[in-house]
This record gives structure tokens, sequence and C-alpha cells, in this order.
């Protein structure tokens, strides 16, 4: 008889009895991942392979729909760009500024708690509110901030009517909506021992060297996480541009996921859609996977040997 | 059925067209005599800034495909069927939609693509003949409803409409154009309660709700015994849809086509396209009958 015996899970009787109490305690979220995690994850990937429109049955059509987004749909190219750039410029300039506002809430000034409520309130407003607000401050015609060009006889800007200036007006958005991260960021810095701090000031660093040296390594850990998440929110974003632009003007703001629904939704290309919705998957795990695997060699976990 | 009337007319505030010098006894009927009284209404201020255009060709009644609004415009102005309902084929690629995406982009061009985009951002917020109500816009395509809508919700601006017909090439001009469209009341098939449902929906089609829509916004039920009892001077503009039915040459036939929402998208992609000097009116319309042609195989309609 070999000594490498397969391995097979044997679980006694005794065993699972133990097991079904936690079992049950576990099955509505069981059933509920299953239901509408599962289910219509599984069903996606079978429609990505099929031409559907939702009137008619699916017809099975293979990796057809690929084919399609890959050789031959010019708006994939420029949904790509789009969403590159978006993120390319957003995640990096929304992490400084989070960072940055954090620093300034975590030192000692008046109306400190004030201050924080006022900049973490802007994460809180639904998406929609945020549209019309902005809509309501960068308009070209009747904007507030307009207004004021016109009323001083400047020309106004078109900030989300002109081509050129549409992606950066929504990445000027997103940078006013770094609550979250902000709140993250405060967290981490107030974790950051004194003593460090104080050590750096003996050996002579000023306040730039001790937040290069000592604050910036500590919260890399946190940095990778805002950075993740930044990535992957950016690769979805959709309701702003939906309800700003609409994915104009001149198809500027035409993100993935604008270009995703409208494929499900007014083309009613579910096929397609639920393809482009796999190709968006594998290309944020991929991102994702590069980001992990960089940060061995910038991100300091505090107490790992070297 | 609850409303339904007719969907295409010029309408234009009489009192912007008098400040810029024209005659508001006589409005133009071809889209070069729009093109004119575009000119003359659009105004900037001293910094460049836009205060007023003339016409959006693309506002309102202008911009569909869709045969929910009645059918594509612009085919109907030209007079040509842009999809063949028994053969299933586009007919997008020719010398009318290149004229048209032509002399509708210069309209454009007057204003400024960013300052007609930013004006259509605002008026987009479900506000059809927003920016008419606010007199930014002296001209609008729209139908019957228009002097209605604008008496009521904005009077002092409503006083001033006046309407014609849709604007034709040169090339046609006599033609007269009209389309229809409705809103009635559906049933769903295994809905609860169909028998008050029922009752509802023979309560809306009486004169007696037709007078409170008609109060109230101004929309009429294509019932000819009602459409008899109205007094449509209450709102200025209304009695040239009421003269018109009569005189129509050209009634618009709404295409059946599968891929509907796609050659709406792409028309509005092109034409911003063409209108912004990215593409000729000539490589517009070929990409337009191109990106429909393989749209509708790669949906599985041809």
């Amino acid at each position: 008889m070999s000594i490498l015996r397969s391995k097979r899970l044997h679980v006694f009787p005794s065993q699972f009895r133990s097991l079904l109490p936690g079992l049950l305690f576990v099955s509505p979220w069981l059933l509920a991942f299953v239901l509408w995690t599962v289910y219509p994850t599984a069903a996606s990937l079978y429609y990505s392979l099929t031409r559907y429109d939702l009137i008619q049955p699916p017809v099975f059509v293979g990796l057809k729909n690929y084919i399609e987004i890959f050789t031959n749909d010019p708006h994939f190219g420029r949904a790509v760009y789009n969403t590159l750039y978006y993120v390319g410029f957003s995640t990096p300039l929304g992490i400084i500024s989070a960072f940055l506002l954090a620093s300034l809430l975590n030192t000692r000034v008046v109306g400190r708690s004030v201050f924080r409520a006022i900049f973490f309130f802007p994460s809180i407003v639904p998406a929609v509110v945020t549209a019309m607000v902005w809509q309501f401050l960068l308009n070209v015609q009747y904007g507030a901030i307009n207004s004021v060009l016109r009323g001083l006889g400047l020309p106004a800007i078109p900030f989300i009517s002109s081509p050129q200036l549409a992606k950066p007006s929504l990445i000027l958005i997103h940078m006013w909506a770094q609550g979250s991260a902000m709140v993250i960021f405060l967290a981490a810095l107030q974790d950051v021992p004194r003593a460090l701090y104080d050590a750096a000031q003996v050996d002579g660093a000023n306040a730039l060297q001790r937040f290069r040296h000592v604050t910036v390594p500590l919260c890399t850990p946190v940095i990778l996480f805002n950075l993740v998440m930044s990535f992957i929110e950016g690769f979805q974003n959709f309701t702003l541009p939906w309800l700003l632009t609409q994915g104009g003007p001149n198809q500027a703001t035409e993100f993935y996921t604008v270009f995703l629904y409208r494929n499900a939704f007014i083309y009613l290309r579910m096929g397609k859609a639920s393809a482009l919705a796999w190709i968006l998957f594998v290309i944020i795990v991929a991102f994702t996977v590069v980001l992990f695997k960089s940060s061995a060699r910038w991100v300091y976990y505090g107490g790992e040997s070297e | 059925m609850l409303e339904g009337f007719l969907t295409y007319g010029l309408n234009y505030n009489a009192r912007l067209v008098e400040e810029a010098g024209l005659d508001p006894d006589n409005p133009p009927l071809t889209w070069e005599g729009c093109l004119d009284w575009h000119r003359a209404l659009t105004k900037f201020d001293g910094a460049g800034n836009l205060l007023q255009i003339g016409l959006d060709p693309y506002d309102a009644m202008g911009s569909y495909f869709g045969a929910d609004h009645g059918g594509a415009f612009f085919p109907l102005s030209w007079g040509f069927k842009w999809f063949d309902n028994d053969a299933r084929t586009f007919n997008l690629n020719n010398e009318n939609t290149v004229e048209a995406l032509d002399l509708m982009g210069e309209f454009y061009r007057i204003a400024g693509p960013d300052n007609i985009g930013g004006m259509r951002q605002v008026e987009g917020q479900g506000t059809w003949g927003g920016s008419f109500n606010t007199e930014a816009q002296a001209m609008i395509i729209e139908g019957y409803w228009h002097p209605g809508e604008t008496m009521t919700e904005k009077p002092e601006v409503g006083v001033h409409n006046r309407a014609t017909w849709a604007p034709v090439p040169e090339g046609r001009k006599g033609a007269k154009l009209a389309g229809t469209s409705l809103h009635y009341v559906i049933f769903p098939k295994d809905g609860k309660n169909s028998e008050g449902m029922f009752k509802v929906a023979e309560f809306l089609c009486t004169d007696a709700a037709a007078e409170i829509v008609f109060n109230a916004h101004g929309w009429l039920p294509p019932r000819p015994s009602f459409l008899e009892k109205v007094d449509p001077s209450v709102y200025p503009g209304l009695d040239f849809y009421f003269d018109a039915v009569p005189q129509v040459t050209d009634w618009v036939v709404p295409a059946r086509c599968e891929i509907m929402g796609f050659v709406d998208t792409q028309f509005g992609v092109l034409r911003e396209a063409v209108y912004r000097g990215e593409m000729t009116a000539v490589e517009a319309a070929e990409e337009f009958q191109r990106r429909c042609e393989e749209e509708y195989q790669a949906a599985g309609f041809a």
C-alpha cells in the first residue's frame, strides 16, 4: 500500500451533525449568494456566447460577440481609451488629494471636526444630486461659474459641452468627492506612532522629511487599498457621465460602462453587453493583480521582517 | 387612445422675430430660409457668449428616428424612405442625407457646437422646449402640443407663439409635412383590476377628460367630434395645426426597424461629427449606412 494515499475528505456523521447548525445559520446568505451572485454571473457568461435581445430566446453563437468587439467595433476602442484616460488621471489625483486633505485634517486646528464633516459630505451625496449640482455649476449657458464669467465680460468655459474639457471636468468632480478615501487615510495617519515622529525630529528631520520618510511609508498599506478601490471604481464609472453628458459631447465621455449600458438597454444586444462585462472583469482583475504584485516593492507592512 | 394630433410644425416666437428685423407674417418654409432667420436670430455678447439661437434643427421633433415619435424627421423633410419595411434594407447613404447633414450642421456651426451642447444639457433634463420658454431659442420644430404647453408653462412667451409648416429643402418647396403620434392607455395582459382600469380608460376617452387635459396642457385627443368643439385661438399657434390637416402633402410613415435605438444613436454621433468638422457629410452618410447594415446583421435581423 502506498504511503501516498489520495486525500479524500471524510465527514463523519457526528461531524456533519455539528456542522449542520452552522450551515443553517449561513444558509440565508448562501441562498442569496447563489441567487443574486453566482446565478447572474453564470448566466451572463452564457449570454455572452449568445445573440440575445430579451424578446426572442437566446441563440448560441459561440465567440462571435467577443470577435465582433475586438475586430469590428470602433466604439469599443474609443470606450477603452476614454476609460483608461479617466482612470489614469482620476485615480492618482484622487488619491493625492484625499491624502493631502487627510494630512491637513490630522493637524491640530480649531474646528477640525467641522472641516472633516464638510470634506466628507460630498461622498455621501447621492450621485444624481451630485450631477444636478455640478450641472448647475458647470453648464456653459446657465451655470453659476459661467454666469460670473459672463458678468465680468469674459467668455464662458464649456466645461461639459466641449469634447476637450468634458473628461477633465469629470475628473475634477471625482476629486471633489474623495471623502471616503480621506476618512480612511485619516484613520491610517492617526495610527502612525508618535514616537517615530519624535525620533525623526530628534534626528533633525523637517516637516517635509518627516512626511516623506515616516508618514507616507507607514500609510502605504492604506494607499494600496484606496488605489485598488479607486481603480475598480474608475473602471465602473457610469452614473455621473450618464447623467451629465450621456457619453458626449462627441463621445468624449463614452466610458466603458456607458458603452456597455448602451449595448444592453438601448441596442438590446444583451449577448454583446454580457461579453463586454466579462472583458471588463478581466481588465479589472489584471490591473488589480499587477497592482498587488507591484506592492511588494513599495508597500511597508509594519512588523514584517526585512 | 387618449392623445394624438399633428407632430410637425415650425413654431416661432413672433416678438423675437420682430426684434431681429424679420417679418413674423412671412415665416420661412425652407431650410435655406430657416438658416437666414437663424443667422439673424442668433446673438452673442461682446465676449462671444451665446445669448440666443434661432433654431436647433436637432431639437425636439427634429432629432428623432424613433417610431414612437412619429418617425424620422429629416427623411420626411427631404422626401425619402430611409428603411424599406418589406425588403429590410437601409437607404441612408444618399445625396439627401448628405445635404441634410451638411445643411442642418450649418445651424450648429453658426451658433457654436459647444454653446448649443450646453443649452441642450439643461433642456435635456426632461423639459422639451425649455430653451424656447426661456426665450434663448426663437424657433423650434415641435408638434401641435407646443402652443398649449408653452402657454400653460410660460404664458408671457406663449402669447407670442406662432406656427407654420416644418421646413423642407428648396428643391421641395411647397411640400407640406405632417406626422401623428399618440399616447394611449395600456392594459397589461394579466393585470389586476382590469374592470376598474377599463372604467378609468373609458372616462379618459370622454370629452370631459379631454377638456381637462386640453385646459391643463393643450393636448388633444384624436377625435374629430371633440376637435370640432375646440377653440384653437386660446393657444396662439394652435390654429395652424387645425387648418393644416386638409393641406398635408407628405405624411410620415414610421419605419418598422428592429434596431431603431442603434440607428437613433448613430444619427446623433455622426451628425455631431459632421458639425464639429471631424467628418464630411459624405463620409458620415457612408458610415451611417455601413454601421446600420452591420448592426442589423450582427443583431440577427438581416
